[in-house]
């Protein structure tokens, strides 16, 4: 019995993972009822997943915890942070109608962000299990995240664009969503950090000062100071 | 075990059909099968040079490298076969994590096919050189050329697959192709590193794994360095 009912849980998980990656069923772009819920739960259980690998360097229980709890909070709350400007901006485009459509196409996009992720998580964990260092751990960190950002936008473009080809004004809307998402989304993550944890460094779920620090100043040295780890 | 399959692998005349969801597709052990068989061999000729010249390497050796060539290419695929799955997916591919993992694991028995055919010249080229360099660049080289044979065979099998909706956008498998293989070539090179020696160095005493120092990268230019200043 409760074989039975963790079989057809894992074959529905499945068909849920297959149908948000090629964008079929519920999550066909312009499908008229999409099961958010899933979709939501989905979102934080695979992320939590990928939290947890990214914490794993130096394997501290407490760090893997902590990624685990991080990583969804970054992908919701950058998301809730800038849907009421989505809305907005619809509505001054006359677009109000496509809000539905929109957030379909974006919650869909961070699912298959999310299931990208998820999917790298053996290649982040087999990194760690060679020895990288720090700065080798977050370029190793950074490049899946932008295969995982090249799988959204796949997804995206997937969904938007019938919208596009409906009306072009809709091209606006995309660009806008991108800037502010990704302005917000970098803000985030930067006060969010430590997400992988430099093992020689104590465990703290937040860094001192962040809110106060300019994340686009401190990125620069950041990326600079990762470059310069890698070469030493 | 039958492996005459492996010819037509190598013929192209195994249909995409046949290798992802025909009626009776090529079962997993019989690829698998392969895989080891093949890793074995690749492997008795690549630990020749410990037994050759080594000053420790014994019976232990040749057999330790015999189970982890064929180990290098599962455990290479279990880390990047869910990445092949979502790509793959993304493009509307149409293939299932199961044949994925077949389409996956034929590939790798295609790779170890193209290895073992130039095993007999790693063998020669050991009992010719002494050079420790040159056997680990000429290693790297072949590994390379398999590889680049495997990872063109999947590309035309995920085309192939593709629904005919999907195939004027054959760009989007493509490039989908083309980063798993960068993930697929890193991972495998990275753990090729971890699970050395597979040749053996003259020097040092015979063991199962070395400690994990540096990456392959910074190994294999050193490599270069060695065979261009020597």
């Amino acid at each position: 019995m409760t074989a039975t009912v963790i079989r057809s849980g894992v074959l529905a998980s499945a068909l849920t993972v297959r149908q948000i990656l090629t964008g079929d069923g519920p999550f066909a772009p312009g499908a008229q009822r999409v099961p958010w819920r899933r979709l939501f739960v989905l979102v934080v259980v695979v992320t939590a997943f990928h939290g947890a690998a990214i914490g794993s360097l130096g394997v501290r229980p407490l760090a893997i915890l902590y990624g685990a709890i991080k990583l969804p909070i970054l992908f919701a709350g950058a998301t809730l942070l800038c849907l009421p400007n989505l809305y907005v901006i619809l509505a001054c485009l006359g677009l109000r109608k496509d809000f539905d459509a929109s957030v379909q196409g974006i919650l869909c996009a961070q699912g298959t962000a999310a299931l990208a992720l998820a999917a790298m998580a053996p290649v982040v964990l087999f990194a760690y299990a060679c020895g990288a260092s720090y700065p080798a751990a977050l370029l190793v960190n950074a490049s899946v995240f932008a295969l995982a950002a090249w799988a959204a936008q796949v997804a995206l473009s997937r969904h938007l664009g019938l919208l596009i080809e409906r009306d072009p004004r809709h091209r606006r809307v995309v660009l806008a969503w991108f800037v502010l998402h990704g302005f917000v989304a970098t803000k985030l993550s930067w006060i969010l950090r430590p997400f992988v944890g430099d093992p020689a460094l104590p465990i703290a779920f937040l860094r001192a000062r962040q809110w106060a620090e300019d994340p686009f100043t401190n990125l620069f040295w950041a990326a600079a100071a990762l470059l310069a780890g890698l070469f030493r | 075990m039958h492996f005459e399959f492996l010819d037509r692998l190598l013929r192209g005349e195994i249909a995409t059909d046949e290798l992802v969801r025909g009626q009776r597709p090529i079962r997993v052990h019989r690829l698998v099968g392969a895989i080891v068989a093949l890793g074995a061999l690749v492997g008795v000729c690549m630990a020749l040079y410990g037994l050759r010249w080594g000053e420790h390497y014994g019976g232990f050796h040749v057999l330790a490298v015999m189970v982890k060539v064929p180990l290098l290419f599962l455990l290479t695929l279990v880390v990047t076969c869910p990445s092949l799955y979502v790509f793959s997916a993304l493009a509307r591919s149409g293939l299932r994590f199961t044949e994925t993992v077949r389409l996956l694991l034929a590939a790798t028995a295609l790779a170890l096919t193209i290895l073992a055919s130039l095993a007999p010249v790693i063998a020669f080229f050991t009992f010719g050189t002494r050079s420790h360099p040159f056997l680990q660049t000429l290693n790297a080289v072949f590994f390379c050329v398999a590889g680049t044979i495997a990872l063109l065979f999947l590309r035309r099998t995920l085309a192939a697959a593709a629904p005919m909706e999907a195939r004027p956008g054959k760009r989007s498998t493509d490039r989908i192709v083309v980063a798993w293989c960068g993930v697929y070539a890193l991972v495998g090179a990275q753990m090729a590193w971890m699970m050395r020696p597979f040749i053996g160095t003259r020097h040092l005493p015979q063991e199962l794994f070395r400690e994990v120092e540096s990456n392959v990268f910074a190994g294999l230019l050193q490599a270069l360095k060695y065979l261009v200043d020597g």
